[in-house]
């Protein structure tokens, strides 16, 4: 007995190292993306920047500080976000190709999104009634959920997914018609914006993301035992103990909140509330408390290498960031399906 | 006042217009192993959920310890009473030790989780497996890791609990069996109260203090297992021939179904 | 005693800078083809998507699409002064440009042929090409002269005419009101026979209810020849035997850009709207 003590020990010790690893790569991640970028930064300068020491031309200041720093960190917050609630998501549907599109938050920000555009309101309120829109419409989409499934607490888990694919049809089919009548320009403005983009990045977004993402990733958190247990079937879990109603809507509300804001901010990203929660099981195990802070790194990083990709591959143009995350997400799940088992969920 | 164990009064539950539990009364008494027998469909598992506080019945009342099992809080109940269902799905990327660290969840942080999942492990004969992946587990192995998990679920140094078991040993081969029962007579002895839903006569008829019988709903028979495990009683109870057949060796007797 | 290349050196030195011509960053279609117009294009270091398409400006980097421009895009070209169209944005990039320190000018959209001197003026007073400017007005402004001759006194028989785009995936759409179609239309003697309802709409056989057009104005988005185009209009079954209708082409950002070249677009369609 005292061996498997020992191994249990070796392999938690490993798998925490792995996990210090990469909250230790995350800054040098975000260092080295805000010291590239199209307007080309020396060395030297960059010391200057961080240090405040020294003499700079205003210009790499204002790009620095103001335009790739909010910027950088704004995509590690929606990736971290984004990654979060898909993790929190996959851990209460127990399906590892779950989404939190599943629960109609994006297509509802979607929605928001693309109203304020066909109206030509986007500027409205100094640009921030887009993303007030935009976050509305997620959360009325959460809201409609909870109602068709006769709130969260009722109904099982299977329930909910088919109340999800209901409700993302029906505001698929509602989005459709704002598109098909849209003006040309309104149009390219929505595609652009449903393509994703961490451009209009300023530091009062960069706060009120980091806002959101504490009390999601909080509520996620506490939740995170208790949705390992959720693991061995919803009856089990209640029998452990688990109050499986208030996991499962603590857990939408986690997601709601964060994809909310995110999609809000950065419009719509695929793939990064998929992969990072994914990569983070195949480092670090099966257990939440690990899976959570693990998909929270590897989702930050993934959207900031992204938009790194996306704002240098094409410059002085820029690429929409969703591109580049489906152009790397599509590969990894093909990877992934071709290794062996371990997809039992 | 507090009786011990889990008593259930007149239970019923019916669903869509079918009857499925029609007035069963029983008792889950600390230190006696309860087994309850009968055909496929007769609400065992139903009786299971009412039993655990997972469904509230239509009428009738289930007490834990002499307080209504609805009054509890979730993890409180998980405290005195633990449940082995027979579909355990597995969770996905976690060890051995790790699934059976999660009974003690509704022990609180401050628990040594880790502590008590090894010693039911031991047990169980299990320690080999410690650091197993779940998904990697035979039928049988699981099965024996979900017990271990259920045990260690109420396993305290003071204050005895509840177990309720569906088919515990449906995968296991024979040795496993004798091992997972006999464990779990075991626990009966050391205080705690047992009640498994079991299909296999014999395992039954040996383990078993007391047996009761349902059929469609109703507890047709309940008492001693030397008393309820009777060719005749069986016989009726399942609608198929039951032989005992008396041996020189090993158990005095066997009990043998055969086809009509 | 300092020899006279070190003193000379030492002047040269204190000299202030010969002044570089401005470096410009241009976005929306009119505004770029206004600075090549004024002679700036030597000036202009890069140029949005739209840009690109204005004669001389293929060959010159890409920020983007107008209305999502990267503020680090823009400043990694270095300009000393960036030239938008009302229309550019997210308006934070515009901000964080200025916060740079590089001055962004914003020329105001118009939906008139008046409003194109405006924005020469704005733009020749932006950079310092008073003179240029006033010759371009002066051109524009006799374009246009030109062309409400040509159109006046014609009121009870304007033809009627319907503007087409093809939108990505296909849809014909045709141009309402408050449209620049429509303006341009009204600006080169046609009347706008779909001018009941308010922006772009998708083509049905509605939409020719009320009467046929006579002419056809076709975007450059919309595809195939003639035949194809006339067969894919619902409802014109329904005209009188004998009636032709007659496609115009017209290249876009010309016609609806508001720009130099729009007055002499719409008096070349002014020309085909008077054909028998």
């Amino acid at each position: 007995m005292n061996s498997a003590r020992e191994d249990d020990l070796r392999r938690r010790r490993c798998v925490h190292r792995r996990l210090g690893l990469l909250a230790a790569l995350l800054p040098v991640v975000l260092l080295a993306a805000a010291a590239l970028g199209a307007v080309n930064i020396s060395l030297p300068d960059l010391v200057k920047l961080l240090t405040g020491s020294g003499e700079i031309p205003a210009v790499a200041h204002a790009v620095f500080w103001d335009i790739r720093m909010p910027r950088v960190l704004l995509a590690a917050l929606v990736g971290a976000s984004l990654a979060l609630a898909g993790a929190g998501v996959q851990g209460l549907f127990r399906n590892a190709l779950a989404d939190p599109a599943l629960i109609g938050v994006s297509a509802g920000a979607a929605l928001g999104a693309v109203l304020c555009f066909y109206f030509g309101w986007q500027g409205m309120l100094g640009g921030w009634l887009l993303p007030v829109a935009a976050f509305a419409g997620g959360w009325l989409a959460v809201v409609v959920l909870g109602l068709f499934n006769t709130g969260f607490a009722a109904g099982g888990t299977a329930k909910l997914i088919l109340a999800g694919v209901a409700l993302n049809a029906m505001i698929g089919s509602v989005l459709g018609f704002f598109l098909f009548s849209a003006s040309d320009d309104a149009l390219r403005s929505m595609t652009f914006w449903t393509l994703g983009s961490c451009a209009a990045a300023q530091w009062p977004q960069v706060v009120i993301l980091l806002a959101f993402l504490v009390i999601g990733a909080s509520l996620l958190w506490r939740n995170a035992r208790p949705l390992d247990a959720l693991q061995f079937g919803e009856d089990q879990a209640a029998h452990l103990g688990v109050s499986v109603s208030r996991v499962r809507r603590e857990t939408i509300v986690a997601a709601a909140l964060l994809v909310g804001a995110a999609t809000a901010l950065a419009g719509t990203i695929g793939f990064i509330g998929l992969v990072a929660p994914h990569m983070a099981r195949l480092l670090l195990g099966g257990r939440h408390g690990l899976v959570l802070p693990g998909a929270l790194l590897l989702g930050a990083m993934l959207l900031v290498l992204a938009d790194l990709g996306a704002r240098t591959l094409v410059a002085p143009a820029e690429l929409a960031v969703g591109i580049l995350t489906a152009a790397l997400g599509g590969p990894f799940f093909l990877w992934l399906l071709r290794r062996p088992s371990s997809w039992s969920a | 006042m507090n009786t011990p164990g889990l008593v259930a009064s007149d239970v019923a539950l019916a669903r869509d217009t079918r009857r499925i539990l029609d007035g069963v009364s029983l008792a889950v008494q600390p230190g006696r192993f309860l087994a309850v027998i009968g055909p496929n469909g007769a609400g065992k598992s139903s009786l299971l959920s009412v039993l655990s506080g997972l469904w509230k019945p239509d009428r009738g009342a289930v007490l834990l310890e002499g307080r209504a099992i609805g009054d509890y809080d979730p993890r409180e109940r998980a405290r005195r009473c633990a449940v082995m269902r027979q579909d355990n799905s597995r969770p996905a990327g976690l060890t051995v030790l790790e699934a059976v660290e999660l009974g003690r969840l509704a022990h609180g942080a401050s628990d040594d989780a880790r502590a008590a999942a090894l010693e039911q492990l031991a047990k169980m004969d299990l320690t080999g497996l410690a650091g197993r992946d779940c998904a990697r587990l035979s039928g049988g192995e699981w099965q024996r890791v979900a017990f271990a998990r259920t045990v260690a679920q109420i396993a305290s140094p003071d204050r005895p609990g509840v177990l309720l078991l569906d088919e515990p040993v449906s995968s296991l081969d024979p040795a496993h069996q004798h091992q997972l029962l006999g464990e779990a007579r075991r626990l009966a002895a050391a205080g705690h109260a047992v009640l498994a839903i079991l299909h296999d006569l014999n395992l039954t008829a040996q383990y078993a203090d007391e047996v009761a019988l349902l059929a469609a709903g109703r507890l047709t028979a309940s008492g001693p297992a030397a008393q309820i495990m009777h060719p005749a009683v069986l016989s009726d109870l399942y609608g198929c021939r039951v032989m005992a057949v008396e041996s020189a060796h090993g158990p005095a007797r066997a009990l043998v179904s055969l086809p009509d | 005693m300092l020899r006279p290349a070190t003193i000379l050196a030492v002047l040269l030195a204190a000299l202030p800078a010969r002044a570089e011509p401005p470096r410009l960053v241009t976005a929306g279609s009119a505004v770029t083809e206004i600075a090549a117009a004024l002679g700036l294009a030597p000036q202009i270091v890069a140029v949005d998507t739209s840009g690109k398409e204005v004669e001389g400006m293929g060959d010159k980097p890409d920020v983007g699409y107008v209305r999502m421009l990267g503020a680090e895009g823009i400043l990694s070209q270095k300009p000393d002064l960036v030239l938008v169209s009302g229309e550019a944005g997210p308006p934070s990039v515009l901000e964080q440009i200025r916060a740079a320190g590089v001055e962004v000018v914003v020329i105001p959209n118009g939906h008139s042929l008046d409003n194109i001197d405006d924005k020469v003026r704005a733009i020749a007073a932006a950079t310092g090409r008073a003179e240029d400017g006033g010759k371009l007005v002066a051109k524009v402004e006799a374009d246009v002269q030109a062309l409400r001759a040509a159109t006046s006194g014609h009121e009870a028989e304007r033809p009627g005419a319907v503007f087409l785009l093809a939108r990505h995936g296909g849809n014909l759409m045709a141009a309402g009101r408050e449209t620049a179609a429509h303006a341009m239309i009204e600006a080169s003697g046609g009347r706008n026979i779909c001018a009941d309802f308010t922006g772009y709409k998708p083509l049905s056989p509605e939409i020719f209810a009320a009467s046929a057009p006579d002419f056809v104005i076709v975007s450059e988005s919309v595809g195939g020849d003639d035949a194809e185009i006339l067969a894919g209009l619902p409802g014109l079954g329904a005209t009188p035997a004998g009636r032709e209708v007659r496609i115009i082409r017209v290249d876009d950002a010309a016609f609806l850009g508001f720009g130099p070249r729009t007055p002499a677009a719409a008096a070349a369609v002014a020309a085909a709207l008077r054909q028998p």
